[in-house]
């Protein structure tokens, strides 16, 4: 006689959730993808099947570059790690005002488009940057003293500095979480704090580590303009540089579409590891019920008080630096190139259509501020509901199914945007080119690219939310989707805001997928900001970029805001 | 709560369907405009695009739809694809050393236009008149001339060590500028061309992906000399009035290159797409030759002062448009294989 | 059949540690306790009859309707979770008043009811506080009447005090026995510790293992254990072998339990022994029971007012409770014949 528990109708409840998402996710992604994949095995007329990867591997060229990718995205990673590590100590067990400040600022670099960040390095650290023009005139010198950029160093430094605000996230929020009493018992049976930190904290540490570790691992892997432009040559280019190159260089889809094959396996593999260290440490934080966290911070010291100073302007100086100059140099202009500098507002009012000189097109800019935010409102909003659903399916179960439907979830973070664009490129040619089409794709692009960031707001902490609140709701009378909507969703209400932030502040700046998706008739901020780039307009650029950098930090404050108001 | 919720997921799933909805009706509508492909920076508003278009439009009543579809190889490989399905009437930016390609695709439809009597006869790169000519360049070397004391006067000599990490270059794989280069190097050096591309390597300071971001980099002061046109001084002539800015011919030649536009074969409009053919080699001249920085093919053609001031290539190279197109993708994995060391 | 609150027929769940085998049932308005150890399976005994757990065979019938099939928020059974499970996000007064959306009152009838609520757990006008102010006891005490607040038919209670203190834990126990007895709710609490089931309950069931040991009145089970498990986890004693009885019986007849064949082990309780450490006078028992000499005292535990002493007779180690303090090492004791249990 087969019984109906409760614990089969939420599982039918939650698995009927995840199902329009699912659905959505296959006809925008993978679609597009197989049209690009099917591309790689048999392309034009002349190559026989498979010809493309054989020729691929032959060249020494690739082996080059495939090591590469590898080499940088390691290197990256470590250097991130090691920035990350004091500020995650530092987060963890000491608490002074501004903390979530600190937290916003350092998630901004990662939302902004990639060509703003390499603007701003530019500016910044470039030869006839803000650095170097300061250090010259500081200590009277001829040649710029930090040569930087257009070098493995730049690349490495760019990648820093866009990923270890995600293991200062990652690994501070895993170790304000731990026991001190570890530490303690640690301490009492004869360890002293290094030693009590290399074998207890450390280890307790590591799935968060790990974890922070082969997502950036995996962005810098799939890093694109950084490495297009700080790079500076072909010794120092990766595959998705390389697909990019060949998509457009010849039209030669079929080598781009086998590159991106062999992108796609590498970064699958990354995210499954990803994944698998994520889910460990989530339920390893799920056996703590009522702690009480705030007891456990250290007190200050001079040396903590100066050591905590010193790395918020270090790091904030690595962070705000690029981006400081980018607003830097939107407030001020020139009469004559190479003429004295003044603070003006001329870029901002040639952006609201105010004046008209020189480049006419900075008048279309107002629209495209428009478009952004319509475009990025939808795709939030649609990105939210979806990402909230597929969590809910994801939450519930730990086996080797639900594994698999999260990895299928992810799958628009594993791959690279470059190849997202191909994918749609192609998709493109066959659905048509009218201009609501044209709108419907970017925005079903931009939903398909921003769910996985708002899934991985939402799941860690759905997950290790207590399951016995929907079971009290169950017994007092509310059905299950009662239940989900009056006790579970209020519940997660942080972290499905934080979710919309991130992906209305992606939608914003999304840029690759828009690029190929839009051409000249839909224009968003970021595709304007190419186009200044384009006619080296720096300064127009930075005008809109400085609009980008304010929108997002409005969001994550909001946010964090919403953070605050804790239950627990 | 409840009720909000559904409404607004309702309305976030209509508004999709409701441009969808849009997108039907819209395909089936305008069968009557001429379909121009073109390169990015022609239809972009800096570009000739919103000068040309309209004025055409204007003086013949044809409309026109400018579709922004890449350079070069680029735009020759979409037609390519769409050989089955095409979309195009007209295609403007194939190069001359596309010539020999796009002559065996046999894409397109020769015609001679009576406009061709005005352009010189070196500029004739397609005797079959299928690409005709409507825009051409010389490479050279701009430099700072705020920072810039000495001055390069050959390839070798921007080998010498004083130019430590002081160019910029362009990848020429993506880039025609760049190619060029590449080619320019052919012709100077011939077999050799490969030792200058390994002496030249201390002295980039980067190879960027495109003639913009390049010449981007070179304008916000991040290096002294970049690879460009003989013309662009011209922009910062006209709008910024400085003359900072200036190109250097070398005495053993600089390379040159002839753009070109075509009619697409299988066009359904083969009158307004000659009438478009016409325009662009007379009264769009002007315009194309501001806009793009570079010569025009009309000898008629009036351009503005600041032409003048131009420094005039003392000689212009070419290279054998078979030559090119057997050698080519040899010369450009000869190059990525010496430059990825 | 009336007046049964609740039956289980024959519920059996699988898992891999045992299989869940439980029948028994309630009758209207009792206070039943179910015992056990950790893991033998309470908790999810009270689970399975919320309904948040399937089983695959037996039935459960609540006030003579079989119910299995029925979904969790339609059986109006009320279960207090261990960690109380108030909703974070609501103040006390939300809380309680959940269920009561799913009831036609209206908002004055439902302000009310909050009233009458919170006065019976002592938490009058605590309406708008926020869960994360309050402490253990009172959160307790809020998960208790949001469970009464929506009339049930049946109240269960998951080891709703281990996560308090001593004292908290004896006041506690206390209010829920005098709750029970205002609102005559057929209740089911489950617990790992058998004083405190042996003390509010009317009746007690023993779980082992996903079965059920035995059931009855406290003092049923106290004195008149069925088992070895259910005598040895429901208070201290001492079991022996059957085999002393011979060596240490006294009696004055000729009368002596002859069932010796059947039973192998013999089991009492530290109360029912008799201490006396004075060699000189008589041992002060007349009735036939059972005497230990030269009984060596090895530690001596004050429980406040009593002594729990640990004794050793021969090889055997015999628990011992003296009213008086005992100060002589070697000791007699004796255990009267119809105060021992016997068992298989």
């Amino acid at each position: 006689m087969k019984k109906l528990g409760a614990l089969h109708s939420q599982q039918r409840f939650y698995r009927l959730l995840g199902l329009p998402a699912l659905v959505l996710l296959t006809l925008l992604f993978v679609v597009p993808l197989t049209f690009t994949l099917s591309r790689a095995f048999s392309g034009d007329e002349s190559l026989y099947f498979g010809e493309a990867f054989i020729t691929l591997f032959r060249q020494p060229y690739t082996w080059t570059i495939i090591r590469f990718s590898l080499l940088q995205a390691f290197v990256s990673t470590i250097v991130s790690l090691l920035i990350a590590f004091p500020g995650a100590y530092l987060l963890a067990n000491y608490r002074f005002r501004g903390k979530g400040f600190v937290k916003a600022i350092c998630t901004l670099p990662f939302v902004l488009p990639s060509i703003l960040v390499v603007l701003g390095f530019v500016i910044f650290y470039g030869n006839s940057g803000i650095l170097n023009t300061l250090l010259m005139d500081l200590f009277t010198l001829d040649t710029p003293p930090l040569q930087i950029l257009y070098s493995f160093k730049a690349i490495i430094l760019a990648h820093a500095f866009y990923n270890f605000p995600i293991a200062l996230s990652l690994i501070s929020t895993r170790w304000e979480n731990l026991s001190p009493s570890y530490e303690g018992a640690a301490l009492t049976l004869g360890s002293n704090r290094w030693e009590a930190f290399r074998r207890i904290t450390l280890p307790n540490l590591m799935s968060s580590v790990l974890s922070a570790s082969s997502l950036i691992f995996l962005f810098c892997f799939s890093s694109f303009a950084i490495l297009l432009v700080l790079g500076g040559g072909p010794q120092f280019s990766n595959i998705e540089v390389e697909i990019y190159r060949r998509a457009k260089l010849s039209g030669d889809m079929t080598t781009a579409s086998a590159l991106a094959l062999i992108s796609i396996v590498i970064t699958l593999a990354l995210v499954l590891l990803h994944l698998l260290f994520q889910r460990r440490g989530s339920y390893e934080q799920e056996s703590q019920l009522f702690e009480q966290v705030n007891s456990s911070y250290k007190k200050h010291s001079l040396v903590s008080s100066l050591l905590i100073a010193l790395y918020v302007i270090i790091s904030f100086g690595f962070v705000l630096g690029p981006l400081g100059a980018i607003i830097w140099r939107s407030f001020t202009s020139s009469i004559t190139r190479g003429g004295a500098t003044q603070l003006s507002l001329k870029w901002y009012k040639e952006l609201l259509g105010l004046n008209s000189s020189g480049t006419a097109f900075i008048s279309t800019a107002l629209s495209s501020v428009i478009y952004s935010f319509i475009i990025a409102l939808i795709s939030a909003s649609i990105a939210t509901v979806l990402g909230l659903m597929l969590s809910a399916r994801l939450a519930r179960k730990s086996d080797t199914d639900s594994l698999a439907v999260e990895l299928y979830a992810m799958l628009p973070m594993a791959v690279s945007s470059v190849v997202v664009g191909l994918g749609y490129y192609l998709v493109g040619r066959v659905v048509g080119t009218t201009f609501s089409m044209r709108l419907l794709l970017v925005l079903l692009a931009h939903v398909v690219i921003a769910s996985p960031f708002v899934i991985r707001s939402i799941l860690p902490d759905y997950r290790s939310m207590s399951k016995t609140y929907m079971q009290a709701a169950l017994t007092l009378g509310s059905t299950v989707r009662q239940s989900f909507l009056l006790v579970e969703l209020p519940l997660l209400r942080s972290s499905i805001i934080t979710g919309f932030a991130f992906a209305f502040a992606i939608s914003m700046g999304e840029m690759n997928a828009t690029l190929i998706l839009s051409e000249s008739n839909i224009v968003t901020i970021p595709v304007i900001m190419y186009r200044l780039i384009g006619s080296y307009n720096y300064s127009g650029a930075c005008a809109l970029g400085t609009l980008l950098i304010g929108v997002s930090v409005a969001l994550f404050g909001l946010s964090e805001a919403s953070k605050r108001r804790r239950y627990e | 709560m409840k009720r909000y919720t559904c409404t607004l997921v309702l309305a976030l799933i209509l508004t999709p369907l409701a441009l969808f909805s849009g997108a039907i009706k819209e395909q089936i509508a305008e069968p009557d405009e001429l379909i121009v492909y073109a390169y990015d920076s022609f239809v972009s508003e800096w570009g000739p695009g919103p000068l040309v278009i309209p004025a055409f439009e204007q003086q013949t009543g044809i409309k026109v739809r400018l579709v922004s579809s890449g350079h070069g190889g680029e735009l020759l490989s979409k037609l390519l694809l769409e050989r089955n399905h095409p979309k195009a009437d007209v295609v403007i930016g194939l190069e001359s050393e596309l010539a020999q390609k796009a002559i065996d695709s046999k894409l397109f439809l020769p015609y001679r236009s009576p406009m061709m009597d005005y352009v010189p006869t070196f500029l004739h790169f397609d005797p079959t008149y299928c690409l005709v000519p409507f825009n051409y360049g010389v490479y050279a070397f701009n430099y700072d001339s705020h920072t810039l004391k000495d001055i390069p006067s050959s390839l070798d000599d921007l080998l010498d060590p004083k130019w430590r990490k002081s160019i910029i270059l362009i990848d020429p794989r993506i880039s025609n500028v760049g190619l060029g280069l590449l080619e320019w190097t052919v012709a100077i050096y011939g077999d050799d061309y490969l030792s200058w591309w390994e002496n030249i390597k201390p002295n980039v300071l980067t190879i960027t992906d495109g003639w913009s971001s390049a010449y981007g980099l070179f304008t916000e002061g991040e290096a002294p000399l970049v690879l460009s046109y003989t013309t662009s001084p011209v922009y910062h002539i006209l709008y910024e009035e400085s003359d900072r800015y200036k190109a250097v011919v070398f005495d053993e030649g600089n390379m040159s290159v002839i753009e070109g536009a075509a009619i697409v074969a299988s066009t359904q409009k083969r009158a307004e797409a000659q009438l478009f053919i016409d325009f662009l080699l007379s009264d769009a001249q002007k315009d194309i030759a501001v806009a793009n920085v570079m010569y025009p093919v009309n000898s008629n053609t009036v351009l503005p002062d600041a032409f003048d001031q131009l420094v005039q290539p003392t000689k212009e190279l070419t290279l054998d448009s078979e030559l090119v197109h057997a050698q080519r993708q040899t010369w450009i994995d000869r190059w990525v294989e010496v430059m990825s060391k | 059949m009336s007046n049964k609150a609740l039956i289980c027929s024959d519920i059996v769940v699988e898992y891999p540690e045992f299989t869940l085998r439980v029948t028994f049932d309630a009758q209207n308005g009792e206070f039943i306790s179910i015992v056990g150890p950790s893991g033998c399976g309470k908790s999810t005994t009270l689970q399975l009859i919320s309904g948040l757990i399937p089983h695959t065979s037996g039935e459960v019938f609540l006030h003579g309707e079989e119910i299995s099939t029925t979904a969790v928020w339609e059986r109006n059974i009320a279960l207090v979770f261990q960690d109380y499970a108030l909703f974070p996000h609501l103040n006390v007064e939300q809380n309680v008043a959940y269920s009561l959306r799913y009831k036609k009152l209206s908002k004055k009838e439902r302000k009310e009811r909050v009233k009458t609520l919170l006065e019976l757990v002592e938490l009058t006008g605590y309406n708008k506080r926020k869960m994360n102010t309050l402490s253990g006891g009172e959160r307790q005490r809020i998960a208790i009447a949001r469970a009464l607040a929506m009339e049930p038919k049946l109240l269960l209670l998951d080891e709703p005090l281990s996560a308090l203190d001593a004292k908290l834990r004896s006041s506690l126990r206390k209010h829920i026995r005098h709750i029970h007895e205002q609102t005559h709710i057929t209740t089911l609490y489950v617990t790992h510790d058998q004083q405190e089931a042996l003390s509010i309950s009317d009746r007690v069931i023993v779980m082992n293992n996903g079965t059920i040991e035995q059931m009855g009145t406290p003092e049923e089970v106290y004195n008149n254990p069925s088992s070895v498990f259910v005598a040895t986890f429901m208070g201290e004693g001492t079991l022996l072998p059957t085999t002393i009885i011979n060596q240490s019986v006294q009696s004055s007849y000729q009368v002596v339990e002859t069932n010796e064949e059947r039973y192998s082990q013999l089991f009492f309780r530290p109360e029912k022994v008799i201490v006396h450490q004075d060699r000189h006078t008589q041992f002060p028992e007349f009735l036939p029971h059972l005497r230990f000499d030269n009984v060596e005292v090895l530690s001596r535990e004050y429980q406040g007012g009593l002594y729990l002493l640990t004794c050793q007779w021969r090889e055997y180690q015999i628990l011992a409770q003296s009213t008086h303090a005992i100060t002589s090492d070697t000791i007699s004791l004796g255990v009267r014949l119809s105060d021992i249990v016997y068992f298989e």
